[in-house]
């Protein structure tokens, strides 16, 4: 069916339509997209940044209250810094040597990032979760005298932790939205680009 | 553009001669794949970063411009995924405007030729657009196949596949 399609003169047609001139992008124009890269580069940094925020909570917490609450508490810290510092840099490494890649290769490693992302947002909603009960936890062993639970502990993840979670399971639920929307653009993108099989 | 050529001058020099000599198929390569003026813009820097931080390669390349359309392709399939709406179907007012420019009434015809065919060509999906906008460019399948690192068999199935896909939307529309 191609084949009867007079190919040639439509690319010449293709060829003669009258086109912007295409000047090599100002300085200006580099530096703005420049810009954008290190914004990217900065959210890496401000969640790198978050990591280390929880991590040095839970030496706080393991330093300051050595019983086995403390180090429960400091695990699940440590925990989320971890997933937070590799996800962060998973997802914005920049990707900038694009003559590296085929376009098939690149749209793989896109739904790869953003499937690591989605599950990465449902792990932390889960452990947002976890720390939300984990304090409904610590109130219910202070009411029924099971074990001594401090008050900083008590007003570090009532006041603190719990508030932050919850807003954290929100802010992460639309995100899942966004990424899942994502998600399925990117497979069927990278579907289309699948290479074909030769004949 | 022979390597020997190039060794005297600076990767940012013959970048910038490269894009010259290829700009026209840049910028067909840009309308076709973003209507939205402001977005293509965007892309244009997004293309233009990529190939300068590429550029010692590209220049040291035996077929700069293969890298050259490498680039170009995989910044547009990453701009594509990345976009929240598709913005292909339409041609913008500056398009048209720069299809009809300065064009006397006996060429009207052939400028809404170009026009039906940028439509068709940004309604193709986006693998067969790739394909397809190469090889308007005159570029053969080796050549394609290395822009896309693909084999030679698979140039020419995506092609033909593109082909039949190109002819049903000019021949009935979508």
């Amino acid at each position: 069916m191609a084949d009867n399609f007079d190919f040639a003169a439509l690319a010449k047609s293709w060829q003669q339509q009258p086109t912007a001139t295409e000047a090599p992008p100002t300085a200006a124009d580099l530096s703005q997209a420049k810009r954008r890269q290190t914004e990217q580069k900065w959210l890496m940094y401000g969640e790198w940044l978050g990591a280390a925020v929880m991590l040095v909570a839970a030496f706080w917490l393991a330093f300051n209250i050595p019983d086995w609450l403390g180090y429960v508490s400091a695990v699940f810290l440590i925990a989320g810094a971890l997933s937070s510092a590799y996800v962060a840099w998973t997802v914005h490494k920049p990707i900038l040597e694009y003559d590296n890649w085929s376009s098939s290769g690149l749209l793989q490693f896109r739904t790869r990032a953003c499937t690591l992302t989605l599950r990465y947002y449902l792990y932390t909603q889960l452990s947002c979760v976890a720390l939300v009960l984990f304090a409904g936890l610590l109130w219910l062993m202070q009411w029924w005298h099971i074990a001594q639970v401090t008050p900083t502990l008590l007003i570090f993840y009532s006041l603190i932790v719990a508030p932050l979670c919850l807003l954290g399971i929100y802010r992460l639920q639309q995100k899942k939205k966004q990424k899942a929307a994502e998600l399925h653009q990117l497979t069927t993108l990278a579907e289309d680009f699948q290479p074909d099989t030769e004949l | 553009m022979a390597s020997s050529d190039h060794k005297t001058v600076t990767a940012e020099q013959f970048l910038l001669e490269l894009w010259q000599q290829n700009q026209g198929a840049i910028s067909r390569t840009l309308m076709a794949s973003e209507a939205d003026p402001a977005a293509r813009q965007d892309l244009k820097q997004d293309i233009y970063l990529a190939l300068h931080q590429s550029a010692e390669r590209i220049q040291a390349a035996e077929l700069p411009r293969a890298y050259l359309f490498r680039i170009v392709h995989n910044v547009t399939v990453d701009h594509i995924a990345r976009a929240k709406r598709q913005h292909w179907q339409e041609l913008d007012e500056d398009t048209q405007h720069l299809l009809l420019q300065d064009c006397p009434s006996q060429e009207v015809d052939e400028q809404q030729q170009s026009q039906q065919l940028l439509r068709a060509v940004r309604q193709l999906s986006p693998a067969n657009r790739q394909v397809i906008l190469l090889a308007m460019e005159d570029l053969d399948a080796p050549e394609i196949a290395e822009i896309l690192q693909l084999t030679q068999g698979a140039v020419r199935v995506r092609l033909n596949r593109a082909k039949t896909e190109l002819m049903e939307i000019m021949h009935h529309g979508r």
